[in-house]
C-alpha cells in the first residue's frame, strides 16, 4: 500500500537518493529486529564477559559465523525465487571434504569437480522450473548424494587442505578482526547481486510475479537456473571458509546449516513466498543465530540444557519478526 | 501516516544502536584482550573443560572432573571451573566454536576431549597462541604446543587378548570382537592384537565380529555368527562381555571367557552369574582428567611435563572384583584414583623413559 502511494512521485526516472533510502528502510524493515536482537546478545554477551569486546574476542565470537554468513545468503537466494534449499549442509560437508582431500593432491581436478556442483545446481533450477518439482523434495534428496559422495571421498572425518586455503583460515589483520572482514564481503557482494543487479531484479520477480516476467520476455527457466548458479557458487565459497577454519574435511560438519540458514533468512527479512532479499538482514539473522551459542556458552548454562535454550531463543525471536511484521503491515 | 513515523524511529534507532556499538566496540578494544592470562600468585588456576560427546564412560569422566576440580578449588588451587558437551553429534565444527566461546572466558588450563583428533588442531593451536594451557585427553593430536593425555591403546588392545589368551592355555577358538572400526584408536588396537595372535599358532580365530565396543551389538552379532561356528573358548577384543554372555546362553552354550566392561552394571553382572573361567575387565580409565588436572597445575609450575603422557589401561580380575562392586555406582566405569603424589611419579618415570604406574587401589 505504502510503495503504492510513494511511487509516483519519482516516477519519471529512476528513484533519487532519499527515495531510494527511503523505500529501501520501509522495505527492510522486518530485518531491523534481526539487528536489535543481535545488538541485544552483544550486549549481554559484553557485559558478562567484557573481553569480549576486543579485538581477539569478537574474531573468536565470529569466526564460526563467516561460513553460516555465507550458506545464509546463497539460502536468502534460493528463497527469493520462492524455493527451499534443504541440501546446504550436506553440500558445505562435501566441499570441506573436496577441499581436504582433492583439491590439495590434484588441484585442477578438484577445482573440476567444484564447478561440478554449480552445474548440478543450475540442473537442479531447471529441473524445478520445468517439471515443477517443489524444490524441497529434489535438494533433500541431493543433500543424501552430497553425503555419499563425501563419504566415498573421506569416510572418517581428516585429510588436509590446502596450504593457501589454511592461510585464509589463519589470516589476522592488525586493525579489524578477520571474521567482520569476510563477513563484510560475503554481504556486500549479496547485496550488489540481489539489490543492485538487474539480475537481482529478476529474481525477486521470479519469486513474486513470475507471470509478469515472462510477459516482460525473460526466460523464467534461465532465471531460476541462474540463481542456483549463484547460490551453488556461495555454498562452496562457504564450504572453503569451513575448511580453512579447521584444516580438515567432514561430511557431517555442518549438519544442521540447512535449518540454520532459514531461519537466518526468516529472521533477517525474508520469507517463505519469495520475491524478498535482504542480504543484510540475512547477514546479521546469521550472526545473530551464530552468537546465540556464543552468549549461552557465557552465561554457563548446562550445556544439556543449551540446544533446547538454542531453539527457544529461535523461536522467540522468529515470533518477534511475526510480531513486527503485522505491526508495520497494519 | 502513523506507521511511517513509526518506521523512520525504528530504522533511526537501529542505526544508532549500530552506531553505538561500533563506538563500544571500538572504545573498549584494549581492555580485557588476554592481559590477565597468568595465574597471579596465590589465587587458583581456572579450568574449562570441552568434551566432544557424551556417553556413561565419558560421564564418569566428566563427574570425576568436576569432583577433583571441586576438592582442588576448596584447597585454593582452583579458582574457577567450567566443563562443557558440545551440542550435535560428536560435531568438530560445534566444538571448535564452544571452545571459542569458552576461550572468551579466557582461562588458564583448557582441556580439550576432541570429536576429532584432526579438525581441532586449528582451535587448539589457536588456544595455545592465546597463551592458554591446553591439554589435550583420550585422543592423538598432532599439536605440539599442547599436552596429551591418554592411554595407550595399543597397550588397551594388548590386555583385552592376552589375559583371555592364558585363561584358555594358549589354545582353542576364539572369536574376536573389533571396536570402532575407521577410528584410530581401533587401528592401534587390531595392530597390535593381530601381533600377539601371530605368537599363538594355536589359537584360531573362528570369526571376527564389528562390536563397537557395545555390550548389545556385540550381543546381536555374535548370536548372528554362532550358529555356525564350532566349538568357542573366548572372546576376546573392546569390551562387551555381557552381551557375548548372554548370546551363548541364549544359544545353550556354556559362556567363553569374555572381557567385561567396567561399569557397576556389567561387573555385577559377572559377579551373578558366577563366572570363573578366567573372564576379566579392561578399559581405558576415565579418571585420566583427574591425572590431567594435576598435570596442568604441574606444567602452569613450571615443571618438566612431556608433550605426551601415556598413563596405564584399567584391568579388573576376579580377584578385584569385590573391591569395584564397593566403589562403583551402577553406571560408573572404574577409575584410577590419581592424585598429586602419584601423578608426579607418573611424570617422572615418562621423563626417565620407563612405563608410567597406576596409582595403589585402596
Amino acid at each position: 500500500m505504502t510503495t503504492a502511494l510513494e511511487r509516483p512521485r519519482g516516477a519519471s526516472a529512476l528513484p533519487g537518493a532519499a527515495t531510494r533510502i527511503r523505500t529501501g528502510a520501509v522495505q527492510g524493515s522486518p530485518a531491523v529486529l534481526s539487528i536489535v536482537a543481535m545488538i541485544a546478545i552483544v550486549i549481554l554477551a559484553a557485559v558478562i564477559q567484557p573481553g569480549v569486546l576486543s579485538m581477539n574476542g569478537i574474531t573468536l565470537m565470529l569466526t564460526a559465523a563467516v561460513p553460516l554468513v555465507l550458506a545464509t545468503q546463497a539460502q536468502m537466494i534460493i528463497m527469493a525465487v520462492g524455493d527451499i534449499d534443504l541440501g546446504v549442509g550436506a553440500l558445505l560437508g562435501l566441499v570441506t571434504v573436496i577441499a581436504a582431500t582433492v583439491l590439495t593432491t590434484s588441484p585442477a581436478l578438484g577445482l573440476a569437480m567444484l564447478a561440478g556442483i554449480v552445474v548440478v545446481y543450475a540442473l537442479l533450477g531447471f529441473i524445478i522450473q520445468r517439471r515443477g518439482v517443489p524444490s524441497i523434495i529434489i535438494t533433500l534428496g541431493m543433500s543424501f548424494v552430497w553425503l555419499g559422495l563425501g563419504l566415498e571421498l573421506l569416510p572418517t572425518p581428516g585429510g588436509q587442505t590446502p596450504e593457501w586455503l589454511s592461510a585464509i583460515g589463519q589470516w589476522r589483520p592488525e586493525l579489524i578482526p578477520a571474521p567482520l572482514v569476510l563477513i563484510a564481503v560475503a554481504t556486500v557482494v549479496a547485496w550488489l547481486i540481489a539489490r543492485r543487479s538487474r539480475f537481482g531484479t529478476r529474481l525477486r520477480a521470479l519469486g513474486s510475479q513470475p507471470a509478469t516476467l515472462e510477459k516482460l520476455g525473460w526466460s523464467l527457466v534461465r532465471t531460476r537456473m541462474a540463481a542456483y548458479a549463484v547460490a551453488a557458487v556461495l555454498l562452496i565459497l562457504a564450504g572453503l571458509v569451513m575448511a580453512s577454519q579447521t584444516r580438515s574435511g567432514d561430511v557431517n560438519s555442518a549438519g544442521n546449516f540447512a535449518l540454520m540458514t532459514i531461519a537466518a533468512v526468516i529472521l533477517g527479512g525474508g520469507n517463505f513466498a519469495g520475491g524478498r532479499a535482504f542480504p543484510v538482514g540475512a547477514a546479521f539473522g546469521a550472526i545473530t543465530l551464530g552468537l546465540i551459542t556464543v552468549l549461552l556458552s557465557l552465561v554457563s548454562l548446562p550445556s544439556s540444557f543449551q540446544s533446547a535454550a538454542q531453539g527457544l531463543i529461535v523461536l522467540a525471536v522468529l515470533a518477534g519478526r511475526v510480531i513486527t511484521e503485522r505491526f508495520i503491515r497494519s | 501516516m502513523k506507521f511511517t513515523s513509526i518506521r523512520r524511529a525504528a530504522v533511526i534507532a537501529a542505526a544508532a544502536a549500530a552506531l553505538s556499538l561500533a563506538a563500544c566496540s571500538s572504545g573498549t578494544a584494549p581492555a580485557g584482550n588476554g592481559t590477565d592470562a597468568a595465574p597471579a600468585d596465590g589465587e587458583g588456576i581456572s579450568i574449562a573443560l570441552s568434551n566432544g560427546f557424551v556417553n556413561g564412560w565419558r560421564l564418569t569422566l566428566i563427574n570425576k572432573f568436576e569432583e577433583a576440580a571441586e576438592a582442588l578449588k576448596a584447597e585454593g588451587k582452583v579458582s574457577e571451573v567450567t566443563s562443557v558437551n558440545a551440542p550435535g553429534e560428536n560435531s568438530a565444527t560445534e566444538q571448535a566454536s564452544q571452545i571459542r566461546s569458552l576461550m572468551l572466558q579466557d582461562p588458564d588450563v583448557l582441556m580439550v576431549i576432541p570429536a576429532s583428533s584432526t579438525a581441532l588442531v586449528p582451535t587448539v593451536e589457536e588456544a595455545c597462541n592465546a597463551g592458554i594451557t591446553v591439554i589435550v585427553l583420550d585422543a592423538d593430536m598432532d599439536a605440539p604446543c599442547a599436552t596429551i593425555v591418554r592411554n595407550a591403546y595399543d597397550v588397551w588392545g594388548e590386555d583385552s587378548l592376552v589375559p583371555a589368551l592364558e585363561a584358555i592355555d594358549g589354545s582353542g577358538n576364539i572369536i574376536l570382537n573389533r571396536g570402532v572400526i575407521g577410528s584410530q584408536p581401533e587401528e592401534e588396537f587390531y595392530n597390535r592384537q593381530k601381533e600377539i595372535l601371530a605368537d599363538y599358532p594355536d589359537v584360531n580365530v573362528v570369526a571376527e565380529v564389528n562390536g563397537y565396543c557395545d555390550s548389545s551389538t556385540v550381543q546381536k552379532e555374535v548370536v548372528g555368527v554362532l550358529g555356525s561356528l564350532p566349538e568357542v573358548d573366548a572372546v576376546p577384543g573392546c569390551i562387551g562381555g555381557m552381551g557375548v554372555v548372554q548370546a551363548f546362553e541364549s544359544a545353550g552354550r556354556d559362556a567363553p571367557v569374555v572381557v567385561f566392561d567396567t561399569d557397576g552394571k556389567s561387573l555385577q553382572f559377572w559377579k551373578d552369574s558366577g563366572i570363573d573361567n578366567g573372564s576379566y575387565a579392561a578399559l581405558t580409565d576415565p579418571g585420566q582428567v583427574v591425572a590431567a588436572i594435576h598435570i596442568a597445575l604441574a606444567k602452569i609450575a613450571g615443571e618438566e611435563v612431556p608433550q605426551e603422557v601415556v598413563l596405564p589401561v584399567i584391568q579388573i580380575g576376579e580377584d578385584d572384583l569385590d573391591y569395584w562392586l564397593d566403589t562403583l555406582e551402577t553406571d560408573e566405569f572404574a577409575s584410577y584414583p590419581w592424585d598429586e603424589e602419584s601423578v608426579t611419579a607418573a611424570l617422572d618415570a615418562i621423563n626417565a623413559g620407563d612405563v608410567a604406574v597406576a596409582p595403589e587401589l585402596k
